[in-house]
């Protein structure tokens, strides 16, 4: 493109100057947020991925002057970040599949043609629209010792109590547990979108030929719904990597119960509380990074599908 | 083997009923077309043979054996849909062999039937593909074969040619034919294309309002029609209905009147009301001569021409289209006023000299009148002798 200035003598002047008008005319539309994008979002990620190579912590400014690597390794030998970063994937992992299970059970439930399926739809993809703040005081109650209705459920089974929230073997299941119940309703929709995009002759075919209704969902329904569980497990997995917001609102501090802590709430701890700011940027940058290697097979397949 | 017996069948959906006691026999081995406009019943009646849908009403058997409680899969039958339903993340010998993987049947076996039904279908070296990179007849031949994979005793189409483009349609068509013939499987086929119900099958069944109208072959339905539905909705283009008195041995409309003497036609009085139909090929322009099968030249005006080819149709009209109509549309079965038209449809050869807006005489050719009773709708006669001639014919 170097000699662009030459194109008004080539052989198709009418297609490239159509398309540098194009490109000016819409220059216009696209540099403002192109240029705003640019600099707040993937700006401050670089800026933020510098100072995470610096040594800054305390007040004062940074020192850009000797950068190295040091908070990175630091954060590798830190027992508090391996349980973070331990909890994270255990989040992670185990509410991006409980979710998507129970979503897939509830879908198929709705697809068998039940009654009121609209009121039910809309009950179980309720407590997405609700913030992490009231969810989390919400359980807060449920799981509260002494008054607390999970409590009171199993006492009157004959099982003694639990301290759901103090006990670090527990806190982090029941948190779980509780971003279940908040966004299983949430796959379930996605689910159900992909069973009423199967054509009901592909039940007769199966049925005729024999396949009983496990086999049926097992070998001819359930692998067709690859494309929903993608996308669903990328949005839950994204909200896991979010579940800062819940975590705070049960102490309303920095300090999650013992047990629940994740690295986002490492990373704000460190941040503000301690005033860590490099290592608070390198935790950032790492999970900054595992979003991305959520994200990025998601968006290739996408575009391996044609669909971005 | 495999011989189907429906006896009363009825299937009612709250306050509607789709089928209605329906009875008839398909024999072993027939190829036997249900056909009628969308909504007729054709549809759930082969999903209650197949097993899909319960009849509210009546029994089921297939080789003797009743199986109007069975699950589809013991009955022997396999089904063909009409947008194919292959699934579309197993290859093509996958979704040939699911019928066989269902029943557990062995890697070799397995092998060996898909393989046999590949080369039927002509689809050997097509089996590790994906349903999407098939054309759509590719596709409908990989759902016949996950069909006949099986051996069943009875096949079940439903519209399987309706999605695709009208020359693979005829391909197809000729294809389906072949394939039943060589294995010899009673098949049942649903279509709402007559054409199709005409040239593939052994028998017609004939279906409207979930009853069934006529059960016959098909040049029977055509020659033969038991009522008016029957005669319009089988031929194309549809046969041209005329209202009608009987009066003096003749019948008579406000344009023009037909002698009837020469044939002796049993329960047709004076003054009843009756329907004519008459075919558009039927239909002629009077020539000179004036021979004996033909009706006395009626004089009609041009109204529409419509070149199709091979022919032209003509939309006529006679001279006193508007006191045509002799009886009250109320007093009329509803199914048959529908079919009554004002204008009359002949069909020409392209090179005739034929302008719109022209006075024409036309003929029709009385062997193939058609009487109808216009209450009920039922046939009364078909055919007349030449004018004059008084031998008996048979209805």
């Amino acid at each position: 493109m170097t000699d662009g200035g030459s194109a008004v003598s080539t052989d198709e002047p009418t297609l490239l100057s159509n398309v540098s008008d194009e490109f000016l005319g819409s220059l216009l539309f696209w540099l403002p947020p192109f240029l705003l994008m640019g600099f707040f979002v993937y700006g401050a990620i670089g800026w933020n991925f510098v100072i995470s190579l610096t040594e800054t912590s305390g007040f004062g400014g940074v020192d850009y002057s000797q950068l190295d690597i040091e908070q990175y390794t630091r954060a590798f030998g830190d027992p508090t970040f391996i349980n973070a970063t331990t909890n994270t994937f255990v989040l992670l992992i185990t509410f991006t599949a409980v979710c998507l299970a129970i979503g897939l059970l509830l879908a198929i439930m709705m697809d068998r043609k039940l009654r009121f399926d609209n009121g039910f739809r809309t009950i179980y993809l309720l407590p997405m629209s609700l913030s992490f703040v009231v969810t989390a005081q919400f359980w807060l109650w449920m799981y509260n010792y002494d008054n607390g209705l999970i409590n009171i459920i199993i006492s009157s089974l004959g099982f003694s109590k639990y301290q759901w929230i103090s006990n670090p073997d527990l806190v982090l299941s029941a948190v779980i547990f509780a971003l279940v119940w908040q966004f299983s309703g949430y796959a379930m929709v996605v689910y159900l979108a992909g069973l009423r995009a199967i054509p009901q002759e592909q039940y007769e075919a199966a049925r005729t030929d024999g396949a009983n209704t496990l086999r049926l969902y097992q070998r001819v329904i359930i692998p067709q719904l690859k494309g929903a569980t993608i996308s669903a497990s990328v949005v839950l997995m994204v909200f896991a990597l979010k579940a800062f917001d819940f975590l705070y609102s049960l102490t309303g501090s920095y300090i999650p119960p013992k047990g629940s802590d994740i690295l986002a709430t490492m990373m704000v701890r460190q941040a503000f509380r301690i005033n860590n700011q490099a290592y608070a940027a390198a935790i950032g940058i790492m999970l900054f990074a595992l979003a991305l290697a959520i994200i990025t097979p998601y968006l290739t397949y996408q575009h391996r599908r044609g669909e971005l | 083997m495999g011989n189907v017996q429906l006896t009363n069948v009825t299937k009612r959906y709250s306050d509607v009923v789709a089928v209605d006691g329906m009875d008839l026999d398909v024999e072993d081995g027939e190829f036997m077309t249900f056909v009628g406009p969308s909504g007729c019943g054709k549809s759930t009646t082969l999903e209650m043979v197949a097993g899909l849908t319960r009849p509210s009403n009546g029994t089921i058997e297939i080789d003797g054996k009743d199986v109007t409680d069975l699950p589809p899969k013991d009955r022997g039958i396999a089904m063909v849909f009409q947008n194919i339903a292959l699934f579309p993340h197993m290859d093509v010998y996958d979704n040939i062999s699911y019928g066989l993987n269902v029943r557990n049947v062995g890697k070799e076996k397995k092998d060996r039937q898909v393989d046999r039904v590949a080369e039927i279908l002509q689809l050997d070296g097509m089996l590790e593909r994906m349903p999407s990179e098939l054309s759509g007849g590719q596709r409908q031949r990989v759902g016949i074969g996950r069909a006949i994979v099986r051996n069943p005793d009875v096949f079940l189409m439903d519209e399987p040619l309706a999605n695709l483009d009208a020359k693979l349609r005829m391909h197809m068509r000729t294809e389906l034919q072949r394939i039943q013939r060589d294995l010899a499987v009673t098949t049942i086929y649903v279509t709402h294309d007559q054409e199709e119900a005409m040239t593939m099958s052994d028998r017609i069944a004939v279906i409207n309002d979930g009853e069934l109208q006529q059960v016959a072959p098909p040049l029977e339905c055509y020659n033969k029609p038991s009522n008016v539905f029957v005669a319009g909705f089988i031929g194309s283009p549809s046969m041209n209905f005329i209202n009608g008195t009987i009066s003096n041995e003749a019948f008579i409309t406000e344009a023009f009147s037909i002698d009837i003497s020469s044939s002796s036609i049993r329960n047709m009085d004076d003054n009843d009301a009756v329907i004519v139909g008459i075919r558009p090929e039927d239909v002629t322009l009077a020539d000179a001569a004036g021979k004996p099968t033909m009706s006395r030249p009626i004089t009609a005006t041009v109204d529409v021409l419509e070149p199709i080819g091979e022919q032209i149709l003509v939309y006529l009209r006679t001279e006193h289209d508007d006191s045509d109509v002799t009886i009250e549309p109320s007093d009329a079965n509803e199914a048959v006023n529908r079919n009554v038209s004002d204008e009359l449809l002949m069909s020409v050869d392209p090179d005739s000299d034929i302008t719109e807006e022209q006075e024409v005489d036309i003929v029709f050719d009385r062997r193939n009148l058609h009487f109808f009773d216009a209450r009920s709708g039922n046939a009364i006669h078909h055919g007349l002798a030449p004018a004059g001639d008084t031998t008996a014919e048979t209805r």
